[in-house]
């Protein structure tokens, strides 16, 4: 196994394939950004559908779904911020503890539930993963994509992802599974 | 004249997960409302409902409708509490993206790409 980008459109799952999918994927299937990228939203969601009646496998990580929530609150806030005029308010201070702000912490809550009901946890691994390869893709990528990278090669996952820097990057042997037609 | 949907019937399951599930849904809807007929939606039996498939059944509708058109003739019943939330987020962030694609577009890229 190389180093391989997937057109997700052309992938049948197997019962066998192993998944990651990763923060970019859980926002277009959870998190609402109305007609935003419209044509990733089909291809995942299509996607998923397959994985479900395939039955195979989606890991999901802490690091994730930590990514997931922080995302989904951020663009609340951002559109919170611009509902309210408020361009210069501070997230922590002004933001965290409002009644919006509790009302979406109750969905991402409901929405991590649903999306552990169809994921297989899995461990970080960082005890067995090579720290320096990490911090060596991290010359080139997000920290936390050069883990996802070396986690998936111990793991023999295949990545799922709209983050377009898993492409560029080359230095990997990780399958690559992401909607080819707006990417390349 | 009213038509009651059962939502199992329309996907033939009970994950409601793609975008192409919800656009069969979306058609229905949107010629019932386009004739001015009353629609209920009903969810019974649906486990598992992701935002593709809401932001195509329901979200769309506003590209069409005005929201009063929308509240006057469409019905949707047996909704778990948090896909109700759920749904009342999708709708939201719908209305304020037809209202403004460009700046939501560049609000939703500031933020997605800093993941």
């Amino acid at each position: 196994m190389g180093f391989e980008v997937i057109d997700i459109s052309r992938y049948s799952p197997k019962n066998s394939d192993l998944f990651l999918f990763d923060t970019s994927v859980w926002m277009r299937l959870f998190c609402p950004l109305g007609g935003y990228h419209e044509e990733e939203q089909k291809a995942f969601s299509l996607f998923l559908k397959k994985i479900q009646s395939s039955k195979s496998s989606i890991f999901i990580t802490s690091l994730v779904l930590c990514e997931f929530a922080n995302a989904y609150l951020r663009s609340d806030f951002k559109l919170w911020q611009k509902r309210e005029g408020r361009f210069n308010a501070n997230y922590k201070k002004e933001f965290v503890g409002t009644i919006r702000y509790k009302k979406t912490v109750v969905i991402i809550t409901s929405v991590v539930k649903n999306i552990l009901s169809i994921c297989r946890k899995e461990s970080d691994n960082f005890n067995v993963l090579e720290i320096n390869k990490i911090l060596n893709h991290f010359q080139s990528i997000d920290f936390n994509d050069s883990y996802y990278l070396e986690l998936s090669s111990k793991s023999k996952f295949k990545i799922v992802t709209a983050d377009y820097d898993f492409i560029k990057y080359k230095n990997h042997s990780q399958e690559i599974v992401t909607v080819l037609k707006r990417k390349l | 004249m009213l038509i009651l949907l059962l939502l199992l019937d329309i996907i033939k399951a009970d994950e409601a997960i793609s975008f192409a599930d919800g656009n069969k849904l979306f058609r229905i809807i949107k010629d019932a409302i386009k004739s001015k007929q009353n629609i209920t939606v009903d969810f019974s039996e649906v486990t598992f409902v992701t935002v593709p498939f809401l932001n195509a059944a329901f979200g769309q509708l506003f590209k069409y409708f005005k929201e009063d058109e929308i509240n006057n003739h469409l019905k949707i019943i047996n909704l778990k509490d948090d896909t109700k939330l759920l749904l009342e987020e999708v709708i939201e962030r719908y209305k304020e993206y037809y209202n403004d694609p460009e700046s939501f577009t560049e609000l939703v890229n500031d933020m997605i790409y800093g993941i």
